[in-house]
This record gives structure tokens, sequence and C-alpha cells, in this order.
């Protein structure tokens, strides 16, 4: 694979190369797509179902998905915006299949745990991720993948209107009406932070 | 820190409570900014490599291609593809009706052969008439006249002359956009 095309598609902005790449079905490309991504990916997995397996394997079923359906990205946005959209979609499914039991996740834990030495600070923090996140996935959509995609992926509101094919002031729109959802559900409670 | 810091002004007017539960979130993503295991990328490609080649199609790769182009281009790329699907359907029409007009004679016909041993000219009308018509509007109609005066008019029936029947109904507007996977295509199921 020509190295200079490598690290150039490391940026952002060269996403035009990378796309024409994977589409001829270059492998490398792609391998270059999951060395770039993963970790925005797993983020935004990790914010909506907690850090661990699950964040895992969603984050692998979004890349298996975006291979299987490159036809399908019509180039509007960014491949990160698609990506995280797809990644969310992905996240949110599963997290209401597991609702029942959810487990906090450990490496969340884990950092909770570093940062804060004080046990009940760390258990309050825990529990108030928890109730953040199933707060968020209660909320209908749209406004729960505009919620999602603006905080948890942290994408621009018109990197969100791109990625989803919605325009700018709609996403606008779902953007407030989700805030406003949340309000008195997290508005309410001090943050521990 | 966020990538992109929220202020309620982005929504078109400030609202300090919205404000306050975006804080709120954006205090959660900061927390949770977790760092994906060394091993998941190396997991990942190794599920892709599991699948087949999506590589895509004659086809495919075609609407791609249209996809890829900028709109008058498309539009220019459209209108070549209908101008080729007239053409192959007028040419088709053609070798279908020389086929009929040549065959005509040796194919089984419910007509007695000794009608159009009279004719003079192969008409490609199934006549029963034994004089042949001089009439300039000597097009090959497929019903045929019972009477042999039956003038040139006879073919202009009402049905005929609606211009209509053969109208394509305007195509429904689908909207091809809202998901893309989507869109992003993958995701949907």
């Amino acid at each position: 694979m020509d190295r200079v095309a490598t690290s150039a598609w490391h940026d952002e902005g060269v996403d035009d190369a990378l796309i024409a790449a994977l589409r001829s079905g270059d492998r490398d490309a792609f391998a270059a797509l999951v060395e770039r991504e993963t970790g925005p990916i797993y983020r935004t997995c990790a914010r909506i179902l907690g850090a661990g397996a699950d964040a895992e394997d969603v984050a692998q079923e979004t890349f298996v998905i975006a291979y299987r359906s490159l036809r399908g990205f019509r180039g509007t946005g960014s491949l990160r915006g698609w990506l995280l959209r797809i990644a969310s979609r992905q996240a949110f499914r599963r997290l209401h299949r597991r609702r029942p039991a959810a487990p906090l996740d450990a490496v969340a834990e884990e950092r909770v745990a570093d940062a804060n030495a004080d046990p009940a600070r760390v258990s309050v923090l825990r529990e108030r991720h928890g109730s953040i996140r199933s707060t968020v996935a209660s909320l209908p959509d749209p406004y729960r993948e505009v919620v999602a995609l603006r905080f948890f992926a942290e994408l621009s509101l018109l990197e969100i209107a791109e990625a989803t094919g919605r325009p700018l002031n709609t996403v606008k729109t779902h953007l407030r009406r989700g805030l406003e959802r949340l309000r008195p559900l997290l508005g309410d409670e001090e943050s521990p932070s | 820190m966020t990538r992109f810091p929220f202020g309620s002004e982005e929504l078109g007017r400030t609202d300090p409570e919205l404000d306050r539960v975006a804080a709120e979130l954006e205090s959660y993503a900061d927390q949770t900014r977790a760092t994906p295991p060394p091993a998941l990328a190396t997991r990942i490609l190794a599920a892709v490599d599991a699948e087949s080649d999506p590589r895509p199609g004659a086809w495919a790769r075609f609407s791609a291609a249209l996809v890829g182009l900028r709109r008058p281009a498309r539009a220019l790329a459209a209108v070549a593809v209908l101008a080729a699907a007239v053409v192959g359907a007028l040419a088709l029409a053609e070798i279908a009706d020389r086929a009929r007009t040549d065959g005509f004679g040796a194919s089984s016909s419910p007509l007695p052969s000794a009608t159009l041993t009279l004719s003079p000219t192969p008409s490609p009308t199934p006549s029963p008439s034994a004089t042949p018509s001089p009439s300039p509007t000597a097009t090959p109609s497929p019903t045929a006249s019972p009477s042999p005066s039956a003038p040139a008019s006879v073919v202009e029936t009402p049905e005929a002359s609606d211009d209509h029947a053969d109208e394509t109904p305007e195509p429904t507007a689908t909207d091809g956009g809202e998901d893309d996977h989507s869109g992003p295509g993958g995701g949907d199921d």
C-alpha cells in the first residue's frame, strides 16, 4: 500500500481519496479507516453503553456494517459522521436489548476510580453516569439520535445534518426538543463532577 | 474537552436551562473519554476480512458513478441512458415489424392462401380484398377491413384517436435520500 496515501487518509480532510479507494474494494484503505476511526466510534459506543465488551462488539459491528454497505454511502457528509450514525443506532439497539440487566461498565468505573479516590463519590458518579445513559436512551427518535450525535459522538450540528440528510434547521429543532425533554430528567440534580 | 462546546445560541436563542442540560451531557462525555483496547482494531479487521468482498457489480458501479457525478453531468448521463433505451426499443420494434412482414406468407395464416395469391403486392394488411388498394394510407393496420371499399378513415376509430392511451403514467417520486444506509447503508434493519 502506498505509505503516502495511507498517511494522507489519517487526515480527516481527505475523505474523498479514501472513499474512492474503499469503493474500489481496497482493503488497505479500509484498514486505514479502521485505524483512524476506531477511537471515536468506540468512545461513542462506550458513552451510550458504558465501556466494555458491549461497546467493543458494537464498534466491530459498525465497521462490518459499513464494509457491507459502502455502496450506500452517498458521500454527502464525512465518513466519520456516517460511521458514528451507524454506531449510535447499533449501540441504542444493543442497549434496549440488554436493558433489564444493564451492567455498569468496567473501564469507565476504573477511570472514575482513578480520578476520584473517595469511594462514596465514585459510587455517586457511577450512578449518575448510568442515569444519564438511560435518560438519553429513553428519548424518542429523532431526538435521541441528535442528542447522542451532538454530545456523545461530538459532532457539530452541520455534521449531524450531513450525516442524517436532514436540513440544518430540522436538526436544530430536534436538538432543542431533545434537550427540553431531558431538562426535567437531568437538570434538577447537581452534577457531581 | 469536547470538539464543539455547546452554546444554546447555536439553536438560535439563548436559554440557560438548555445550557445547563448540555453542560451536564458534556461533563459526562468528558468523564467517559474511554480509549479503545489496543486489540480492538485488529479484531475489527479480522471480522471484516471474514466478510466477502463487497465490491459492487457492473450495475452498482454504474449507479455509483452516476451518484458521484455532479448534477448536470448526472442529468446528461440519465438523458443518454434514456435515449439509448428509446433507440433500442425502436430498433427492436423495427426488427419485429420486418420479421412479421417477411415471415407472413410462410407462417400459418388464418386467411385462405387463395386470397393472398390474388394480391399483386405483398400487403402487410391481411385484407380479404382482391383488388389492390390505391390508397396512400396503406399503413399496416392490424384490423382487417370488412368491406373492400373501406376508406382510410376506417383506421381512425375512436380508440385509435385516443392520444393518451399509450402515455406512461407519471413516475411516483420516491424519496431515496432519507436513509442511506443508509444509508448510512448499514444499521437499518
